[in-house]
C-alpha cells in the first residue's frame, strides 16, 4: 500500500533522475498485465452507474426544464446558434421532436410530412417557423408536458420493448439506442442555449457524457456510411479523455468485427460530443493522432454524424 | 509507433503526448499510455528503487508497484502540482523507503552506523552502486559535494532516510534538510549528467 505522497516532489525528482537505470526488459509487460488485471483496459476509474435507459433522457429534459425556469421572456427572443432560431423556436424544435418521437412510439397521432420524415431539421421547419411569435414559457411548458409524457411511456418499458425497433428519421434502430440520439439532441441545445445566452452550461455527469461518447464512437461506421466517405476495411482506435471518457477500438464498416487499429485518435471526451453533434468541424478537433494523418481526419469526418 | 499531432487550433507539443495527456489516457483506461509512461520513467523509478534498496528484486516489485499505483489512481498527480516526474519519483521513494524498514539488514546498518551520519562513508554509497560500471563517477560526484550537502544526500540516497529522519539525524530543521538535499541533488544531477 502506497500512501499519499508527502515528500518534497522536486527534490524526489532530482533523486530518481540520477538514479535512472533501466529495468529488466520484460518488467514492461509485466506492469501492464498486473494493472489491468486490477482495471481492465477501457474502463475508466470513474463509476458509470446503472439505470434505466431513459434516464439520461429524463435528467437531461430536468436539466433544461431548469436551465429555461430562469431565463426571462428576454431570454425567450435571443437569437440562437447555429440555426438562428429564437430560444423560443429552438424549444419549439425540441417539442416538434418529441411529438415526432411519441407518435414512431404509437403513442398518439401527430401529422407529418413523409416527404420531410428523413430530414431532422425539415421536419420540424414549419413549428419552428409557427413559434415565431409564441409565448416562450408556454412554449416550454408544452414541451416539458409531452417530454414527461414520453418519459412515463419508456420508463414503463421492459428490456424487451425497448429491442423494438423503430422508424426514427432515416434510422431504423431500437428504441433504447434512439434515447440516446434524444440525449445527444437535448444535450447539443442545451449547449447551444448556453453558448448564445453566454451563461456556464449545466454540469454533466459523468454516466450520460460516457453514454453519449460511447453512442459517438460506436455510430462512426454509420456517419462513414451515411457521408460516402471510405476508411476501408481498417480499425479506429478511439481514446477519449476526461469525464466520460473510454477507450474504443472501432471498426470503420458497419457490421465490421474491430481489428488491429490503424490509427488512434485521443481526444477530450466533451469535445468529441461537439464533433458528433456536428458543432465543431474535424479539422478544429484538437487531437493527438498516431498513425495516419489522413485516415485520422477521415474517421472524424465520419464522426460527425448527429445533426441536432 | 511514432505520435503525429493535429494542431488545429490549439498546439501540442511536438515532442509527442504531454505527461498530462497521458496520465488522462490513463484515466479512462488506455494501456498504452501506461506503456508509454513506462518506457519514459522506469528508468528514474527502477533506478530510484535499486539505489535505495540495494536490491534488483526489491526494484523490481517497486517499480511494478509504482506503476500500477499510477494505473489505480491517475486522479492523484496533479500537474499543476508537479511534474510526473518528481510525483513517481516521490512515490518509488516512499515505497523503497518502506522496503528499507522492513529490511533486517537496514536494522544493523542503522545500528552500525550509530545516528551519526558522518560514519556513513563511502563504503557505504559503494554497497548501493558496487555492481554499476559507474560507481567511481557517483562516487567521485558526491565527494565533490560541500560536506553539508554530502551528508544529506548520503543519508537521504543511501541510507534510505526520509527527509525528516534526515532533518533528525543531522540536528537541523527538515526544511534546511531538504534545502540542503535540493542543491546537493541540483549539483549531482550536472556532474552526472548522461549516467544511466
Amino acid at each position: 500500500m502506497i500512501d499519499d505522497v508527502n515528500d518534497d516532489d522536486e527534490i524526489l525528482g532530482l533523486l530518481a533522475e540520477i538514479a535512472a537505470v533501466a529495468p529488466p526488459s520484460a518488467l514492461g509487460d509485466d506492469v501492464v498485465e498486473s494493472a489491468t488485471a486490477l482495471r481492465p483496459r477501457g474502463q475508466a476509474i470513474e463509476s458509470l452507474g446503472g439505470g434505466h435507459p431513459a434516464d439520461p433522457v429524463t435528467a437531461f429534459v430536468q436539466t433544461m426544464d431548469e436551465f429555461t425556469s430562469v431565463l426571462s421572456e428576454a431570454d425567450g427572443w435571443a437569437v440562437v446558434e447555429p440555426y438562428r432560431w429564437s430560444t423560443t423556436q429552438l424549444v419549439a424544435h425540441l417539442l416538434e421532436v418529441d411529438l415526432y418521437f411519441g407518435r414512431q412510439l404509437g403513442l398518439w397521432e401527430h401529422e407529418i410530412d413523409p416527404a420531410l420524415e428523413d430530414d431532422h431539421l425539415g421536419l420540424t421547419e414549419a413549428a419552428v417557423r409557427a413559434a415565431v411569435r409564441a409565448d416562450f414559457a408556454e412554449t416550454v411548458a408544452k414541451w416539458l408536458e409531452v417530454s414527461a409524457s414520453l418519459r412515463i411511456h419508456i420508463t414503463s418499458l421492459d428490456d424487451e420493448q425497448l429491442r423494438r425497433r423503430i422508424k426514427f428519421h432515416m434510422l431504423d434502430a431500437r428504441i433504447s439506442s434512439l434515447l440516446v440520439v434524444r440525449v445527444f439532441e437535448v444535450w447539443t441545445h442545451i449547449e447551444d442555449l448556453s453558448r448564445s445566452l453566454r451563461r456556464d452550461p449545466p454540469p454533466l455527469d459523468a454516466a450520460r457524457l460516457h453514454l453519449m461518447t460511447r453512442t459517438a464512437v460506436r455510430a462512426i461506421p454509420l456517419g462513414m456510411l451515411l457521408g460516402s466517405i471510405d476508411g476501408g476495411d481498417r480499425t479506429a482506435r478511439i481514446v477519449l479523455t476526461g469525464r466520460g471518457g473510454g477507450v474504443w477500438n472501432q471498426a470503420l464498416q458497419v457490421g465490421a468485427e474491430a481489428g488491429e487499429p490503424s490509427v488512434t485518435i485521443v481526444a477530450d471526451a466533451l469535445e468529441f460530443c461537439r464533433l458528433a453533434a456536428q458543432r465543431i468541424p474535424p479539422a478544429e478537433l484538437v487531437a493527438e493522432i498516431e498513425g495516419p494523418l489522413d485516415l485520422a481526419l477521415t474517421v472524424l469526418r465520419g464522426a460527425s454524424v448527429f445533426a441536432a | 509507433m511514432p505520435m503525429t499531432i493535429v494542431r488545429p487550433v490549439n498546439t501540442v507539443s511536438a515532442s509527442g503526448p504531454s505527461d498530462a495527456s497521458l496520465v488522462a489516457r490513463i484515466a479512462v483506461g488506455d494501456e498504452r499510455a501506461l506503456q508509454m509512461i513506462y518506457e519514459r520513467y522506469s528508468p528514474l523509478v527502477y533506478g530510484l528503487s535499486r539505489r535505495v534498496t540495494a536490491s534488483t528484486a526489491h526494484a523490481e516489485e517497486i517499480t511494478q508497484e509504482v506503476f500500477v499505483y499510477l494505473w489505480q489512481n491517475p486522479d492523484r498527480f496533479d500537474a499543476e502540482r508537479g511534474t510526473l516526474r518528481a510525483f513517481l519519483g516521490a512515490v518509488a521513494h516512499r515505497r523503497s523507503v518502506d522496503e528499507v524498514r522492513r529490511n533486517t539488514r537496514r536494522v544493523a546498518r542503522e545500528d552500525r552506523i550509530g545516528g551519526d551520519a558522518t560514519n556513513l562513508d563511502m563504503i557505504e554509497i559503494s554497497d548501493g552502486v558496487e555492481r554499476s560500471q559507474t560507481a567511481e563517477r557517483v562516487r567521485a560526484a558526491v565527494s565533490s559535494l560541500p560536506e553539508q550537502q554530502r551528508e544529506a544526500v548520503l543519508l537521504a540516497y543511501f541510507g534510505g532516510f526520509t527527509f525528516r529522519q534526515v532533518a533528525e539525524q543531522l540536528g537541523i530543521p527538515e526544511g534546511t534538510a531538504k534545502s540542503r538535499l535540493r542543491l546537493g541533488l541540483s549539483k549531482l544531477a550536472v556532474l552526472l549528467e548522461g549516467l544511466t
